[in-house]
Formats: structure tokens, C-alpha cells, sequence
């Protein structure tokens, strides 16, 4: 029953990645443009000047922006006259009035579900790392989450598999949050023309990645019940460190602006690729723990070093840059595929670990008879 | 707190006064370490006055993060020499009070080496305060609380583990790196004078209150564990 | 009297009893309640002697008689004379011989007198005229009512008072036999 859930789950995941990573990567029309000119509410159809019609077309629907949330509207498109002019039926709001306004293609779902993403105007293909970006900092919070949860309960009810768990979600969670840390500076340095900034949210990844290195470094520097309990006491500190680590860095004042998605194509692709990581997450997290169980089966075997593999993996995406650092124009383009190279290392190097690992805890098992 | 708490509290912290009086092996170690720290930036800086207003902050709490670690080390160690701990632990009196006493007496021998290093530290960088003294006290009062507070908690937790002494530092500073920050953050608002260090102090006054109610409530936990 | 050889488990059996080790399974009562609720009715002297070098022999005591809640000098002074220590000694422990240590360490685990003594090799280093003293004396315990759980190797000096002979090996308890048995 339980290896075919397994296997299910397994192809279930690499489906979802695949299909993800087709929405994320590839080349989607960009499907909203911007009108600088005001436009009167009216009854009767209105056509607007704006930047590029690629991707409109009459019988579609288009949301149209304002900075008023209220007079934010969706309106059917009548004709496309030229390049440079949508007609819409009508307009209940006055729009343009202090700025320009985005016009928003509105495609229907199963238009949305089979071309990929548009690309984003500002910062080109770069902007496609946040898909494997996003997803990996929510499974690495959610997996620290556990691995909070799991320590309390452990404290609370002494339960082995309480703190196998608390095990397995750090180690796993530390993959996750290495490939944000490393994807993260690749996107920033083409957004915000700097490798690392010292931004309170980046900054608190960072400190947490350290933390729980320190709590799998304890790990493995106390084994057996001992080990358990000051592992699980870590936890809750490191857990108690986190609001303050933000507030710190918060207050000294570095804020680069974070990204609000407002296309429903990149939403949409991003909707995937959080489903499709946070499944592969709990894959690896189960097969983790399974591995753990096994290995607490054959001896008080210790916590491999996740640390080294992560270690190792920060070294071949700094390679890319030295690459790309002397350049005057940066292209997007490549460090979108710096960035998704160094996320698919990471996984696949802790993935191999895992193999190894399984097949080395197999023989063993097998020595010992289990 | 109950009265007997407060009692064996009192009791551990004159124990390791005393101590620490006939061996003196803690605030030697830790004042001549923080001595060589200080010496080694300022010959690694050689900063002005002004510069030195805005390194002083971080170079100051950095002197005395190392310092603390080597202290706390030593300041546990005496508990495990001859196996003293598990005396301790064989009595029927809360452990608390032992977490407590030597917090207590560890704040003691870092302020202590604080009292003795700031005049160093005027006399070397050519500082003097823009902002109000004062708050530079309370700034370090809860700094060095900070400081203590957790790195008491730890090193009686990496005493558990088998490299010991190399364990402290690696458990002790990243949790503590919001605390450095808001240290770092109010000494250098005070010294130039030009931000108000008042949202730094409550932070770290915030910071100091979470993390003494966690290590009282987990110490017996980690003391016990094995 | 417990017995068995190096490694059977003898001082972590002493040690899950005072509460120092958790048993893998199992809960341990004393005297009907849980180990941790009778701490202070227990007395436990360990291989080291758990003293501060740095202190006197009183300054010991009465730092852990304050964990006991006890703050008068009477007990610790007649804790000191029943060992054969005096109680005015100025020196600090670090200068102790050996079996003033060991004297000291007996006295740190019996001056509130504890209803269970729980000894790990009492005579280990220790000369034979202290230990003849030491053995006295928790004779003398012995018939006034106290239990003591005594781990020890060598035979000699207790066998004639002790009521039971336990044998680990291994972790296990291989024999329990009444001293009369043992001795015949």
C-alpha cells in the first residue's frame, strides 16, 4: 500500500514540476501594457492609446488598472484598430488621471493553463527565477514550521517520531532555504543591480539558514536522548529568534521594493510551481524521514552532514559569478538559467545524498538483518 | 519568584564569586582576550575620531561577544571538574536558581570587564559621545544581559556535547545576531548622535525579557538531559 | 552490595536510581514515589568526589547544605566528625589526599541524612585505615535504619555487614541472593 502511494506521489510531483517549469521558462507574450493618457468614464465604446497591442484581440476581455481599487474594472474588448489602440465597450470609471494605467489582458482559463507565463516588462526573464524562488522560501519556512512544531511536541511528549521529524524538516528545510539564498542574490543582482542587499527578509533567511546549520551541527555533536532534547530547546530559540532577526534588520533601513505579481498568467505559473515544490517537499521530507526511521532501526546512527552537501552546492553557482560579474549589460536571460541551473544542483546533489545514503543504510540493514 | 529560589540564587552566585576570587582563571582569560581584540582592530582600522564614532559601536559589542565565549566556557567548566554538576542535580533544589546565579555572576565579570575596557576604548579611538551618556548605560546594561542571558543558556548546553568548546560559538552566534545588530544599532545611534537609539533599546529590552523566560523555562530540560 | 564486572552497568544503574541517567523504559520509585520527588531523602557519592577544588571543606558543605535548605552549621560539623574530618580545616579541597576527598565526599552525601545512601565505589584510592573508618560508619547507618546501595568490586571490607548480594552483567541482573546464602 505504502510504496505505491509513494510512487504516485513521485510521479504525481515530477508532473507538477515539469509542467511548472514549462510555464515558468517559457516564452509567454507579454499580456498587459500601459496607457499614459486619461480616459472619461462612458457609455458608449472608448478606445485607448497604449503601448503594445501583442496579445489583445477583439472578443477578450481586459481588466483595467487604477490606483483607486474601486474603479478598477473589466471590460470587453470590441476591436483592436492598430498597434497602439484597444476599443472597449464601455468604462464606468474615469482612469489616468494622475498617472498611467496598466491594461491587463484578461485570457480565459484554458488559455492560461496552456502557454507560459508572459514576461514581466521591467525586469525581463530574470523575473522567472521567483517561480522556483517563491515556492522554495514557503516549503523551507513551512518545513522550519514543522520542525518547531515537532520539537515542542517532542519536549511535551517525548516521542521518537516527533524528533525524527524535527530531524528530518530542519535537514530538508536547509536544502530549500539554501536554493533561496542562492537563487535570491542571482535575481537581485540583475533587479536591484547588487548581489546581496541587506533587506530584512533576506537577511532573516540568512540567519535562519545559519541557525539551523548550527541545529544540525548539534545534532550531530550529541547523539542519542541528550542530543534530542537540547536539538528540540534549539529549535524553540531559533524559532523565538525569527520575529526578532526581521524587526532588526527592519529598523536599519534598507527597504528594496518587493514584487507584487498582477498578471493572472504569472500567477497562475507561480499557483504551479508552489504546489508542485511544496509536494516535491513533502516527498523528500517522507523519504527523509523514512531513511531516519531506518537508520535509528539499525543503530543510535547519527545525522548525516547535510551541511557539507549544502556547502558544496553554494560553490558551483559561484561560478556563475565570475562569469557574468565584469559585464556592463546584464542579460536577464542567463541569469534566469543561472538561476534555475543552481536551484536544479541543489536539489539534484540532495537527492543523490539521499540515494546514497538509502542504498548505504540497505546494505546495512540487510548486514543486520532487519 | 519564590523566596527559596531567590535564596539559592543568591547561594550560587557568591559560590561563583568566590570562585572565580581564588582562581581568578575567567576574568583573566576574558580581560586579556578582550584586550588583544581591541588592540588588533585598531591597529587593523587605525581610524579618526569621526570614523571612529561609527566603527566603535560594532567593534566594541564584537570585543566583547568573543570575550563572553571564552568566559562562559571557562565559567562552566568549574561546574564539571570533579563532576559538581551532578551534585546538583542529585539535590532537590531547582535547577533555575543555577541558571540564574551564574547569569548573575557572568554579568558581573563581563560588566566588570566593560567598567575596565571603555577607557580603553576612548583612549585608543579618540571617542567622545555626541548623544547622551546614559542611555550609552542602559544600552549597555541590556547588551551585555543579552549577551549573557543566552550565552549561559548555551554553553550549558554544549557542555552535553562532545566538542565542548568549539560547540559554544557555533550555537551562540546566530542567536544572537539580532541582538548584536540592535546593540550595534543604539551604541552607534548614541555615539554620533544622529539617529535616536529609543526603538533599539525597547528591541533589545524585548529581546533580553523573550529569551531569559525561555532559557528559565527550558534550562531544566537541557540540564537534565541524558 | 552490587556487583559485576567492568562495563556491566553498575554506576549507570546507581545513576538512573538518583535520577542522573533516564531509563530507556520504565519508571524508578523510591520509597513509593518517583526519583525525581524523593531527592532529598537520597544520598549519592559518585567516582569523582563532586567538590570545588577551590573551596574549604565547610565552605562545600554549606554551599550544598543551601540546596537542601539547610542553613545551620550544626549538621554539616557532626557530618565532618562521623567521617573522621575536622570541621575547622582551613584548607582547600584541591590540597586534600585522596581519602580526606573521599571522607569529604561521604560527608557531602550523608549530612542530611538521607534515607537511601546510594555509594559508588566508596574505597576506590582510598587508604585502608579510611576505609575501615568508612566502613564503621555506614555500619552504623546500616543498623540504624538506612538503606545503602553500595557498588563496589572488591569483596573484603562489607561483605560481613552487607543483607544482599546483586550481580549485573551486561545491563542484566543475573543474581540476587540473601547474604547468608552467599556467604556459605
Amino acid at each position: 500500500m505504502k510504496p505505491k502511494i509513494y510512487s504516485l506521489l513521485a510521479v504525481i510531483t515530477l508532473l507538477l514540476i515539469a509542467y511548472g517549469t514549462f510555464l515558468a521558462l517559457g516564452n509567454g507574450h507579454p499580456e498587459s501594457t500601459v496607457s499614459l493618457n486619461k480616459v472619461d468614464a462612458s457609455r458608449s465604446p472608448v478606445t485607448l492609446e497604449v503601448d503594445s497591442t501583442a496579445g489583445f484581440a477583439a472578443g477578450g476581455r481586459v481588466v483595467i488598472d487604477s490606483t483607486d481599487p474601486d474603479a478598477r474594472e473589466t471590460e470587453p474588448v470590441v476591436a483592436v484598430p492598430d498597434d497602439h489602440h484597444i476599443t472597449v465597450a464601455k468604462l464606468e470609471h474615469t482612469h489616468g488621471v494622475a498617472s498611467y494605467f496598466s491594461v491587463i489582458n484578461k485570457v480565459p482559463f484554458s488559455h492560461q493553463m496552456t502557454s507560459p507565463a508572459p514576461m514581466e516588462r521591467t525586469m525581463g526573464d530574470v523575473q522567472r527565477i521567483f517561480y522556483y524562488h517563491v515556492p522554495a522560501a514557503t516549503a523551507a519556512y513551512t518545513l522550519f514550521f514543522l520542525n518547531f512544531a515537532a520539537s515542542i511536541i517532542y519536549l511535551v511528549r517525548r516521542s521518537p517520531a516527533a524528533d525524527r521529524w524535527a530531524a528530518t524538516a530542519a535537514e530538508v528545510g536547509l536544502v530549500f532555504s539554501t536554493v533561496v539564498l542562492i537563487t535570491g542574490p542571482i535575481w537581485g543582482r540583475v533587479a536591484w543591480n547588487t548581489w546581496w542587499a541587506w533587506e530584512p527578509r533576506l537577511t532573516t533567511f540568512l540567519i535562519l539558514w545559519l541557525l539551523y546549520v548550527s541545529y544540525l551541527v548539534l545534532r550531530r555533536a550529541a547523539e542519542g536522548a541528550s542530543g534530542s532534547i537540547l536539538a528540540a530547546a534549539l529549535a524553540v530559540f531559533a524559532f523565538l529568534d525569527v520575529p526578532f532577526s526581521y524587526m532588526a534588520n527592519r529598523l536599519r533601513g534598507h527597504h528594496p521594493p518587493p514584487i507584487t505579481l498582477e498578471d493572472p498568467g504569472m500567477k497562475y505559473a507561480l499557483m504551479v510551481n508552489m504546489l508542485a515544490f511544496l509536494l516535491f517537499a513533502a516527498l523528500i521530507a517522507w523519504m527523509r524521514s523514512d531513511l531516519e526511521r531506518l537508520a535509528r532501526k539499525i543503530s543510535d546512527a547519527h545525522i548525516q552532514k547535510a551541511s557539507r552537501g549544502a556547502m558544496a552546492c553554494i560553490a558551483l553557482p559561484a561560478l556563475f559569478v565570475f562569469m557574468f560579474q565584469e559585464r556592463q549589460n546584464l542579460n536577464p536571460t542567463h541569469f534566469m538559467y543561472a538561476g534555475y541551473i543552481a536551484a536544479w544542483t541543489i536539489y539534484s546533489l540532495y537527492l543523490i545524498f539521499l540515494i546514497a545514503k538509502r542504498s548505504r543504510l540497505k546494505k546495512e540493514a540487510a548486514e543486520v538483518g532487519i | 519568584m519564590s523566596e527559596s529560589l531567590l535564596r539559592l540564587t543568591a547561594a550560587n552566585l557568591l559560590k561563583d564569586l568566590r570562585l572565580e576570587w581564588r582562581s581568578r582563571d575567567v576574568f583573566n582569560s576574558m580581560l586579556f582576550f578582550a584586550l588583544l581584540v581591541v588592540v588588533i582592530f585598531s591597529f587593523a582600522f587605525e581610524p579618526t575620531a569621526d570614523e571612529s564614532r561609527r566603527l566603535a559601536g560594532g567593534l566594541f559589542w564584537v570585543a566583547f561577544l568573543f570575550s563572553t565565549v571564552v568566559a562562559l566556557n571557562q565559567s562552566w567548566a568549574r561546574e564539571l571538574r570533579n563532576g559538581v554538576l551532578d551534585a546538583y542535580r542529585v539535590s532537590p533544589s531547582a535547577s533555575e536558581a543555577l541558571l540564574l546565579g551564574k547569569c548573575l555572576s557572568n554579568f558581573i565579570f563581563v560588566g566588570l570587564l566593560e567598567c575596565l575596557m571603555i577607557p580603553l576604548f576612548v583612549l585608543f579611538y579618540n571617542l567622545n559621545s555626541a548623544g547622551s551618556l546614559w542611555k550609552l548605560a542602559v544600552v549597555l546594561f541590556l547588551g551585555t544581559w543579552a549577551l549573557v542571558v543566552n550565552g549561559t543558556f548555551f554553553a550549558a548546553m554544549s557542555i552535553r556535547t562532545r566538542n565542548r568548546e568549539l560547540m559554544l560559538p557555533l550555537l551562540l552566534l546566530p542567536i544572537s545576531i539580532p541582538a548584536v545588530t540592535s546593540m550595534v544599532a543604539a551604541t552607534t545611534a548614541v555615539l554620533t548622535g544622529e539617529s535616536s537609539p529609543t526603538i533599539h533599546i525597547k528591541l533589545l529590552g524585548a529581546y533580553c525579557v523573550v529569551f531569559t523566560a525561555a532559557g528559565y523555562a527550558m534550562f531544566d530540560m537541557v540540564l537534565n538531559a541524558e | 552490595m552490587i556487583r559485576g564486572e567492568n562495563g556491566a552497568g553498575k554506576s549507570t544503574f546507581l545513576r538512573m536510581i538518583a535520577g542522573l541517567n533516564q531509563p530507556t523504559s520504565g519508571k524508578i520509585l523510591i520509597f513509593g514515589v518517583e526519583n525525581r520527588q524523593a531527592l532529598a531523602s537520597l544520598g549519592y557519592m559518585a567516582h569523582s568526589p563532586l567538590l570545588y577544588d577551590e573551596l574549604s571543606g565547610m565552605e562545600n558543605l554549606r554551599f550544598f547544605a543551601q540546596l537542601y535548605g539547610i542553613s545551620s552549621d550544626e549538621p554539616l560539623r557532626q557530618a565532618m566528625q562521623r567521617v573522621g574530618l575536622n570541621p575547622g580545616l582551613e584548607r582547600r579541597v584541591g590540597q586534600y589526599s585522596q581519602g580526606m576527598r573521599q571522607r569529604l565526599s561521604l560527608a557531602r552525601a550523608i549530612f542530611h541524612s538521607p534515607k537511601l545512601l546510594l555509594l559508588d565505589e566508596p574505597f576506590s584510592n582510598v587508604d585502608p585505615e579510611s576505609a575501615s573508618q568508612i566502613a564503621e560508619l555506614l555500619a552504623q547507618m546500616r543498623s540504624a535504619g538506612d538503606t545503602i546501595l553500595l557498588v563496589t568490586h572488591q569483596l573484603g571490607l562489607l561483605a560481613e555487614m552487607a543483607d544482599e548480594f546483586l550481580v549485573l552483567s551486561a545491563g542484566e541482573l543475573v543474581a540476587r541472593t540473601p547474604a547468608q546464602q552467599a556467604r556459605s
